[in-house]
This record gives C-alpha cells, structure tokens and sequence, in this order.
C-alpha cells in the first residue's frame, strides 16, 4: 500500500514562480503552468521551487496523523546568506508513522521566514496537521547589488517527492492545496 | 584521523503619462548618519560562529595545506590539494608590500539563488615557494585541528571603494539626506510620504546625480517611484517616473541596475510587465516601452544586463510563441545594443545570457565582445560586438563554466579539469589538462600583467579525495597555472 506525507500551502495567496517565475496577466493566466518568466532556481540547490505571494503566518501543514514526527533546521540559505530574515530558511524533513516507527520520506524547504517560530536541529512530534514556522517577511531586499526579494512571499522547494502545486497564477488555500507529496515504500 | 563526510555534495520611448514632479522639500529636524560610508582601515579579525548549512563540518588546518609541483607536461603549475570544502581564488592583492592572495572557501558548488559569498577566507603569501597563510587579524588565528569550527568563519570584508564629494544618506524612513563633507552642510534632498520605502541610492557614473528607487502599495498597488537627485546643494529632487508592478511577491531578479551609457536611460531591476526590469528616461523622464527600442509591442525581458561600463546592454526575451519551455528553452533570443543606438542592436537567436552563479559573466572590452550561451546545443560562443564578421560568433568548443574574461579573449573551463584560453576569434590559444588529479573546475581568477595574461588561479575538485594533514582529508585544491 502507498503511503504518502502531503505538504500543503502555508500562506493563502498566489503561486508566483514554478520552475520558472510567472507571468500573471489580468487575468491572472500564463500560458506556461510552469512560468514564462525568467528562470526561479533554489535557495538550497534543491528541486521543483515553488513561490507563494502572500502575508501572515506561516505554516507546516502535512497530512497529520500519516505524518506524525518534523525535524526542523535553522539555516540561512537564501538570498547572500548572511545572517538576515530574507536570507532565513527552515528546512523541515517528514517522518511517516508507520509499523510503529518513524520513517523519513524527503524534505521541504521554506525560504525568507521572519520571527522563527521552531527550534534549530529539534524534533517535533506533531500533534496536529499544523505547524506555524514563522512569518512573512515584507518589503524588498537587495544584497551584494541584487534584488534578491520583491514582495511578501514563501519560497518553498523540496528534496525528494513530486511537486502537486497548482499552475502558475493560481489561487492557492492556506492548508488546502496541496504543493507536494512524498511516497513512502 | 578524522574521517571527512562527504554529505556536502549529497546534497518604457512612451512616457506612458508619467508626469514629472517637484516636490517641496520638507526641513527635518533629524540629523544625518554620520557614519562614513568606506572600507574599514585596517584588517578586521575573522570571527568565527557556526555555519548551520555545514551538514558535515570538517576540519582543516591551513598549515596543512602546501605548495606542490603538478607535473603537467609542457605547463609550469602547483597546487594546494585537501581542502574538505571548495577553494576559490578571490584576489590578488600587496599587503605590507608582499604579494598575497585571498582564498575563500565555499560550503556548496550546487547551483542556487545564493551568492557566491565565501564563509571564510584567508591570506597566502605569494613572495616565495612557501606556504605562510595569514588569516585576517592574527588576534584571531585559526583554531587547530579536532575541532568543528575551522571553516566556520565571517569572510574577510570586500573593500568599497570611498565615495569623494557630495553624497547622499538615507537618514529616518523615507528621507534622504544630501551631505557636502567639504563644508559640512547638509540638507534634505527627498522625504517620502507614509507608506513608501526607499531602495538604494545609485550614483551615476559622472558623479552629477543618484537615482532612487522607492518601493509602496499606494490605493493597495504595489508601485515604484524612481526619482533623480543631484549631488549639488540645494538642487529639487525629480519624480521621473511612478510605475505600478502588481502581483509581486517572489526573489531573484535577473537584471542589473544603472546606467545605460551613451543613452538617456537607466536599467531598474525589478518585476513588471516587461519583464525583469525596465528603463527610465533620466532626461525626460518617464518609462521606456520596447516598442520605443524597435522591439516588439508585446515585448518582455527574462534578463537584462550591462557590460561593465555600461556601454552595452543584453536582453533576453522568450520565444515569439511567448510560452517557455522550462529554463533551458532553446526558443529564447538575445538583443544586444549599444547605449548609443538603442534601435540598432541585433538579434542572436537561440542564444541565452551567459549568467554563472547569478553573475552575467562574458563581456569583453577590448575588443569589446559577449559570450553567449547557444540553447542548442549548450555551449559558449564568443561573439565580437558588432557582430558583422561572425554573426552568430565564434563557437568555444568544449568550453564550459567557469569563464573569466582576460585581454584579447576569455579563459573557461573545459571538460573534465581542463582550463582553456581562447581568442576573440574562438581559437584556443593556450590550456592546460588537470585531468590525472582533478575532475572539474569550478573558479578561475586571471592574472594579468600589463595586457598579458600570466597566470590562471584555478579552484578544482580531486579526482580522490586527499590526506594534506593530521585533521585534512578532503577532495579540493587550488592550483596555479603560469603560462609561458
């Protein structure tokens, strides 16, 4: 039987870069699902990048009690890596419970996260679907003369998995749709 | 012997209706950041704090890494072998009149929308066959060996050089302050209303005035305002454009910001409907279309950068079909133009902007030229500028990234550990083959005497990882190649 770990949107918002950063026009349609912009690229060399624009708290959201134990981790990965919240990631491997142990199924990344809300290096057992991280940075940033964050939004990308994530410009719910999944065997 | 983990690898000319304005300058009461904007005088000690990103911290004692002969044969070079974390040659530079190079060591060689910023550094003394390392500051040597802290260093600070005469200052939110250090007067140059953030302030070339870009959500819109400020006491503050970018909320931008020289315009980078980034008339003010540059009305720019001086500019644009096929699609075209003669660039299609490790790389100017990236096929070509002769430019066979551009031609990476030199034509003038230890190279530095190229600094990967010490064992060095 497939079991699968599900990783949901942690902000409501809008998807604003696959593979590729997207061109929303009015009517908020690209005519590539994945982007017709300039090309999106990961924070840690991970796959499948995903940016959501939105603002608020944000969330780990899984497939809770499938997936049942988190191991969070502090980093600075994004932007110049210094030691700024735009700069900030929390990657967060998944723990599928099953046969009465935990077993890792891939990781996600999530990038710019002010105000940290899970510990560095930690295990978290999960208690429900819900995990808040952190909170959406606002603003610009630019570093070594490169803007390197335009608007309130995540940037999530994944190691190990699929990607679920709905087409470029499209509405995303916070806790709802589904950005990517990963298979246990 | 600490055994090394090598999870590191696991791992707008339509004004399109902007009016320009003169705002009143509003008097603060707030005195200006005296603070001076310049390099620190002397060294500054490295300081040393964990790199959570490490996920296998390895050790690394600089004495252990020395100075040996490569026999290549018909090639003078030597290298440093063992580091656990990539070397990469920064600069060369005379400190108390001896010749050192900056080393930086990076955590990761995985693409990524993180800069190349070293997370340590370190001096080697170039005078002798010796290897005498000098950390910065040698109040704060580097641990010994047994320890995780090594390479867990603040990278040594990039000198900037200090700004002469009039200059600007960002003071409380949303004010500018313009300062004369000369006589000490100071005065507000621009105050912003609520809800606007200022971006940063860049100096046109001649020194006669600044462009700014502020940031804010007037009526929930996210809009920039560009305004110009003249670095002369006194002078009005100019709106030359305000221009609506809703629906941001993402990072990189694949553009460059400044001057467009020979030409009325300045490159802001930033998302919009034209792309990446767009122009600004800095004259007349007002958004340029590129329609108003004899490129199509639907127009849209997935890069836009500028040759070093500012004299050039590249745009990459999507496929006439405007769908993009992922981010190696062989559809896209580049328009290169001189600042000069905006509506008589040319087109090169299927080639891509050569950009490596977020940098555009690939612009020579003397002769002035671009390497390109032909989607084909994935290899470089060298495309002398204007391209009359060679209208698709010259292929560099083999080549590949790294590339830095050195008089008369480029040096790049080749296959395996091979280094290359090539000339404006595309022929290869001179390489070498590290191939026997390493396995691909991943930085060049050039070293140039007068117009002649003298040595290349080269950061490679072994072919096996290496013993160099008691606490190192690890698969990268940094060779020095000397050309005859």
């Amino acid at each position: 039987m497939s079991i699968y770990a599900y990783v949901y949107a942690p902000i409501g918002g809008r998807i604003t870069g696959r593979v590729n950063y997207c061109r929303c026009n009015p009517s908020n349609y690209d005519p590539s699902c994945t982007g017709s912009g300039s090309s999106h690229l990961p924070c840690k060399g991970w796959v499948d990048p995903v940016d959501i624009a939105g603002t608020g708290t944000i969330y780990l959201v899984v497939n809770y009690p499938t997936v049942r134990k988190v191991h969070t981790r502090i980093e600075y990965q994004c932007c110049c890596r210094n030691s700024s919240d735009y700069a900030r990631a929390i990657t967060v491997d998944l723990f599928i419970y099953t046969n009465g142990q935990h077993c890792y199924v891939g990781s996600v990344m999530y990038g710019h996260i002010g105000n940290p809300m899970v510990p560095n290096d930690h295990d978290i057992y999960l208690n429900s679907s819900w995990l808040p991280l952190g909170q959406v940075l606002s603003g610009t940033y630019s570093c070594n003369g490169l803007m390197c964050y335009t608007g309130a939004h995540v940037h999530m990308e994944r190691f190990g998995g699929e990607t679920l994530a709905p087409c470029c410009c499209a509405s995303v719910s916070q806790g709802t749709t589904p950005i990517y999944r990963f298979l246990y065997t | 012997m600490r055994r090394w983990v090598g999870a590191l690898f696991g791992l707008g000319l339509v004004a399109c209706g902007q009016r320009v304005e003169f705002p009143v300058l509003p008097m603060s009461p707030t005195p200006p950041p005296q603070a001076e904007a310049s390099a620190p005088a002397s060294p500054t000690p490295l300081r040393c704090e964990p790199l959570a990103d490490l996920d296998a911290p390895a050790s690394l004692r600089l004495e252990d890494l020395q100075w040996e002969a490569l026999p290549l044969p018909g090639a003078q070079a030597r290298h440093l072998r063992g580091s656990p974390y990539p070397m990469v040659p920064i600069r060369r530079e005379s400190i108390e009149g001896a010749p050192f190079l900056l080393i930086g060591w990076t955590p990761s060689l995985e693409p990524s929308v993180t800069f190349p910023t070293p997370v340590a550094t370190a001096w080697i003394d170039l005078k002798d066959a010796g290897h005498r390392w000098r950390s910065r500051g040698a109040e704060a040597p580097w641990p010994p060996c047994g320890g995780p802290m090594e390479l867990l260093c603040k990278p040594a600070p990039t000198p900037t050089p200090k700004r002469e005469g009039i200059r600007l200052e960002k003071a409380e939110a949303g004010t500018l302050w313009r300062i004369d250090p000369r006589t000490g007067q100071q005065e507000v140059a621009l105050r912003l209303e609520a809800g606007w953030t200022l971006g940063e302030i860049r100096y046109a070339r001649d020194g006669t005035y600044a462009v700014v870009v502020a940031s804010g959500a007037p009526q929930g819109v996210e809009t920039l305002q560009i305004w110009r400020l003249e670095l002369r006491m006194g002078a009005p503050s100019r709106l030359l454009a305000t221009w609506p970018v809703p629906g941001m909320g993402r990072d990189w931008v694949n553009a460059d910001e400044g001057e467009l020289i020979g030409s009325s315009y300045w490159v802001i980078a930033y998302p919009n409907r034209w792309g990446e980034g767009f122009l600004v008339d800095v004259e007349r003010g007002g958004v340029v279309s590129p329609a108003a540059l004899g490129l199509p009305a639907d127009a849209y720019f997935l890069g836009i950068r500028l040759a070093p001086d500012g004299r050039w500019v590249a745009f990459e644009l999507p496929p006439p079909s405007r769908k993009v096929q992922g981010p190696q699609d062989p559809g896209v075209r580049l328009y290169v133009a001189s600042g000069a003669d905006l509506r008589s660039g040319f087109w090169l299609e299927g080639m891509a902007l050569v950009i490596d490790r977020w940098r555009m790389v690939g612009w020579g100017e003397h002769p002035r030229f671009l390497v390109v990236e032909d989607r084909r096929d994935g290899g470089l070509r060298l495309v002398p500028l204007p391209p009359e002769e060679a209208p698709r430019g010259y292929r560099l066979a083999g080549a590949r990234l790294p590339l830095a551009v050195v008089p008369g031609g480029v040096v790049t990476a080749g296959e395996g550990g091979q280094v290359m030199v090539w000339d404006t034509k595309g022929q290869r003038v001179a390489a070498v083959d590290l191939r026997p230890w390493y396995r691909a190279v991943h930085a060049l530095l050039p070293e140039v005497e007068g117009e002649k190229l003298r040595r290349v600094w080269i950061g490679a990967q072994l072919q096996e990882p290496y013993a160099a010490g008691p606490c190192t064992l690890g698969p990268h060095g940094l060779i020095e190649w000397t050309l005859p």
